[in-house]
């Protein structure tokens, strides 16, 4: 998400822009695996820079949403107190808000009961924020890489920084694939942020991967709550959250693990500790309505806060590590933020003519058609023009050929399943893909001009078959 | 009359055939795929058709004959069409490949089948890698689509489409290497359990669950350990398969979606709506069938059931009131749930709890006795039948309760 907006940002310089990652797919580590919420800017210390662009990304998020046409939906948040202690420690949360200007209201429990009818008994009181919400973040980076793309970036995907060398005209990056020589290199490598400083020199720096895991829920209970509930603070991150997706699925999560290296598995233990968490703040039997489990990383940095800003002893290399939440809510502002440090470089070199924003800088990008949030008429006409919106292959969410189609030659295009559900969510659904799958990997197939037996769930080796037995030789 | 049938598989089929036999003037079948058939053209074993066609056929023949039968019959067939939403007054959203129309049939039949459970609904914890297929995809893929799904394989879930994809991985050469049940019985039938597994010597190890999945990319290996009475697995004795698919075959659900959006209430045991004897639900005009109302054993009684409210839809007046119908004391599921009053035998279909030896069944009705009786032994995964004479039927009342239980000190 940080790369994204970054790129997103820089794009509107007459620059060079190129965008690499190590996976196949943008938006495939931390930012597809978050609660996707976008937080107050209460609950970061105030004087950080957690805090202070906490609440700038949010007000950047609400007209970028729109200059991008990412989902995101401004239902507020609630923090709940079930004790004495807890209600203090709402209390100061209350005064860090107040600091950091964002508004918020104490509700006792009568009042939060007309907000959430489900909470539990024990719940006494609660801290509302009205200017929270919801964002879908893997739109939110396909958004903003497409975006750059429309503006003259470019993407190199499945490429690996493997070392930095200065050169007298910048740097020199060694990835897995070439040796690519560039003035400036931004930093946003999530949970390995820190190794990339490493590569440029710097060791005072670490990051812990923080592993959550989440239980996603059935969208016929999804109305169990109305706003995003938070148990009140605790050491470890915000604790058990209860929330929907902007999809209208419930979603419970995250525990807090500290893993010595990354690791993305869900276990028995961490997602009954999911179950019990939300539990305490919502009474009900989530286990009978279970769709899916995932784990996702959050930079955890040794100072405690983001570090952003340009390499101490490596000229032309900007860092933005130890991006963990509110990094979804922050990240504009932290594109914004170092890109202005590079724009005062550049100022300082006498470098004017490359930070004057191009002239056909267009800050807008749209998604293809989504069915669902159409008209019955525009619907209608649709189909009629491309008979491929007529067909539905995801049943559980409603999302049709052309839809998927589309996601695949958009740019940034989908190459795999997960791209495919990230775009446009077939596979998202109560039967997790057992409908659509095999339609999926066709249409991926005819699409790409590629063998069946090619398509992957997530590039690499993620293969979904073996071969195809209608080959003669197969395809091994 | 205009009767609507959403789903082009055995029972969708079956309905549309029936309703049209009986002097329903417009018949149109719905089906969001390119073809009709449902699940059976992949279902390219024998053993359809035994009851219905008084013959042994393969699901694509079963397919191909009701699918003829339905052409004969003059029903229309919209093929690539989905019913988008159901209104409770029978109004019906239909997305075509000509664009979107609005229908209000006098009669609505939801046939809407299955789907599976994946592995989300059991949380199987571990890691995300491609290679987890539920065993209804497997088989699509491995028949349909001719691809191969995997080489080395385990499976989760002794459901009848496990055990049926077992075999089909064994012929195909490739390498099962067990099946495990989180039961202490098995989940598919008998005939299944022997000729599938037994007869290819797959190890089948009941009180087993899959604890977790490993591998980052493909699936490397999975965990498997026995449960304790309660379903929680001793992990002390965690064993390791080193294979590179999992397939699940951990039970079916109704689709019950478009039903929740007519109104209709659904019934717990079943996760389908709750249904008359002729499979109307607690809307006039308003019926399901097949695997849309409760998971049936065969096509073959997803397509009789189907027959049954085809015929219904057309011909049955309405009714004098309904009775309840409840299991209780080890019996799981009953179908129908509701009796509509009238003068003729009931036949009860229903499922056991538990496997049970020599139990004796019994229905009653405010404390008197209508119907009873003893089976050589009860299955979870074979549905029954019990028929009451409509002589015994006479007392019962609309608003009663008619109940279905094992007589206890009966069965082993």
């Amino acid at each position: 998400m940080v790369g994204a907006a970054i790129f997103r940002e820089l794009c509107r310089f007459p620059l060079r822009v190129l965008l690499l990652d190590q996976l196949h797919d943008v938006g495939g580590g931390a930012s597809r695996a978050n609660t996707a919420i976008l937080h107050g800017g209460f609950d970061p210390l105030p004087g950080t820079l957690m805090s202070s662009l906490n609440v700038e990304g949010l007000r950047l998020w609400s007209s970028w949403s729109r200059q991008l046409d990412v989902e995101v939906e401004w239902c507020g948040s609630l923090v709940l107190a079930t004790d004495d202690e807890e209600l203090a420690a709402i209390g100061d949360l209350c005064l860090r808000g107040r600091k950091a200007r964002v508004p918020t209201v104490f509700l006792l429990r009568d009042a939060l009961l007309n907000r959430e009818p489900n909470l539990a008994a024990e719940v006494k009181g609660g801290l509302f924020a009205p200017v929270s919400g919801l964002i879908n973040p893997f739109q939110a980076v396909i958004a903003l890489v497409g975006n750059g793309l429309a503006n003259g970036g470019e993407l190199a995907l499945g490429e690996r920084v493997l070392g930095l060398r200065k050169i007298p005209e910048g740097i020199e990056v060694q990835t897995s694939k070439r040796t690519l020589p560039t003035r400036f290199l931004f930093n946003a490598a999530g949970v390995e942020a820190d190794h990339l400083m490493h590569l440029a020199g710097e060791d005072w720096f670490s990051i812990t991967p923080r592993r959550g895991q989440y239980h996603v829920l059935d969208k016929s209970i999804g109305h169990l709550v109305r706003h995003v509930l938070f148990p009140a603070p605790r050491k470890l991150g915000k604790g058990i959250v209860v929330t929907r997706t902007i999809h209208g699925n419930l979603m419970i999560g995250p525990n807090a693990e500290d893993l010595d290296e990354s690791d993305l598995l869900t276990t028995r233990e961490g997602l009954q500790a999911v179950l019990a968490g939300a539990k305490k703040l919502i009474p009900f039997p989530f286990e009978r309505y279970l769709v899916a489990q995932f784990s996702g990383l959050r930079a955890v940095s040794s100072t405690g806060d983001f570090h952003l800003g340009p390499a101490h002893a490596f000229p032309g290399v900007f860092h933005a590590a130890g991006i963990k939440s509110p990094g979804l809510t922050a990240a504009p502002a932290i594109a914004r933020r170092l890109v202005e440090m590079w724009q005062e470089r550049m100022d300082l070199a006498g470098h004017k003519e490359v930070i004057a924003q191009k002239m056909d800088w267009d800050p807008t990008f749209r998604f293809p058609p989504k069915l669902s949030e159409c008209s019955l008429g525009d619907r209608d006409r649709l189909i009629r023009e491309n008979p491929s919106y007529g067909r539905i292959v995801c049943r559980c969410e409603g999302i049709s050929e052309g839809e998927v189609r589309e996601a695949i030659r958009m740019q940034p295009g989908a190459t795999d399943l997960d791209g495919i559900k990230r775009r446009c969510r077939p596979t998202t659904g109560r039967c997790q893909g057992g409908f659509c799958t095999p339609r999926l990997v066709e249409i991926l197939a005819q699409e790409r001009g590629a063998p069946l037996s090619s398509i992957t769930k997530f590039g690499e080796a993620s293969r979904l078959t073996w071969r195809d037995n209608r080959e003669p030789s197969g395809c091994e | 009359m205009r009767v609507t049938v959403i789903g082009g598989g055995p029972a969708g089929m079956a309905a549309a055939l029936s309703a049209k036999r009986a002097g329903a003037e417009e018949v149109l079948l719905l089906e969001r795929a390119e073809r009709l058939g449902g699940v059976l053209p992949q279902c390219i074993h024998t053993g359809f058709g035994v009851s219905y066609f008084k013959e042994d056929l393969t699901g694509p023949e079963f397919a191909e004959r009701l699918e003829r039968l339905v052409a004969k019959a003059g029903v229309e067939v919209w093929l690539n069409s989905i019913a988008l939403q159901a209104f409770p007054d029978r109004q019906l959203l239909v997305s075509t490949r000509l664009g979107l129309r609005a229908l209000r049939p006098d009669v609505l039949i939801f046939a809407v089948g299955a789907r599976e459970r994946p592995r989300g609904a059991i949380a199987i914890p571990g890691d995300r890698p491609a290679g987890v297929f539920t065993a209804g995809t497997a088989q699509y893929m491995t028949n349909i689509q001719g691809l191969q799904v995997g080489r080395e394989f385990f499976i989760l879930g002794s459901g009848d489409i496990g055990l049926i994809m077992a075999r089909r991985f064994t012929l195909e050469g490739l390498i099962v290497h067990g099946v495990a049940e989180l039961m202490p019985f098995p989940g598919g039938l008998s005939r299944n359990v022997q000729q599938c597994l037994r007869d290819y010597a797959i190890p089948l190890y009941l009180s087993h669950t899959v604890t977790g999945v490993r591998g980052k990319q493909r699936v490397e290996a999975v965990t498997v350990a026995p449960v304790d009475p309660n379903g929680y697995p001793l992990r002390d004795q965690e064993r390791t398969y080193a294979v590179d698919s999992l397939i699940l075959s951990v039970g079916l659900l109704p689709e019950a979606e478009l039903l929740r959006q007519a109104g209709l209430t659904m019934a717990p045991e079943t996760g389908g709506p709750a249904v008359d004897q002729y499979y109307q639900c607690e809307r006039e005009g308003i019926f399901a069938v097949g695997n849309g109302v409760a998971i049936w054993d065969l096509a073959d009684n997803v397509a009789e059931t189907a027959e049954v409210a085809g015929r219904a839809a057309v011909l049955c007046p309405p009714g004098r009131g309904w009775a309840r119908v409840e299991g209780r004391g080890g019996i799981r599921v009953v179908i129908p749930q509701r009796w509509r009053l009238e003068d003729r035998d009931l036949v009860l279909h229903f499922r056991a709890g538990k496997p049970t030896i020599a139990p004796r069944l019994r229905v009653t009705c405010k404390g008197q006795l209508l119907a009873r009786r003893g089976y050589a032994a009860l299955r979870p995964a074979e549905m029954e039948e019990i028929r009451i004479p409509a002589e015994k039927l006479a007392m019962v009342e609309a608003g009663d309760l008619v109940v279905l239980e094992l007589e206890e000190g009966s069965g082993g």
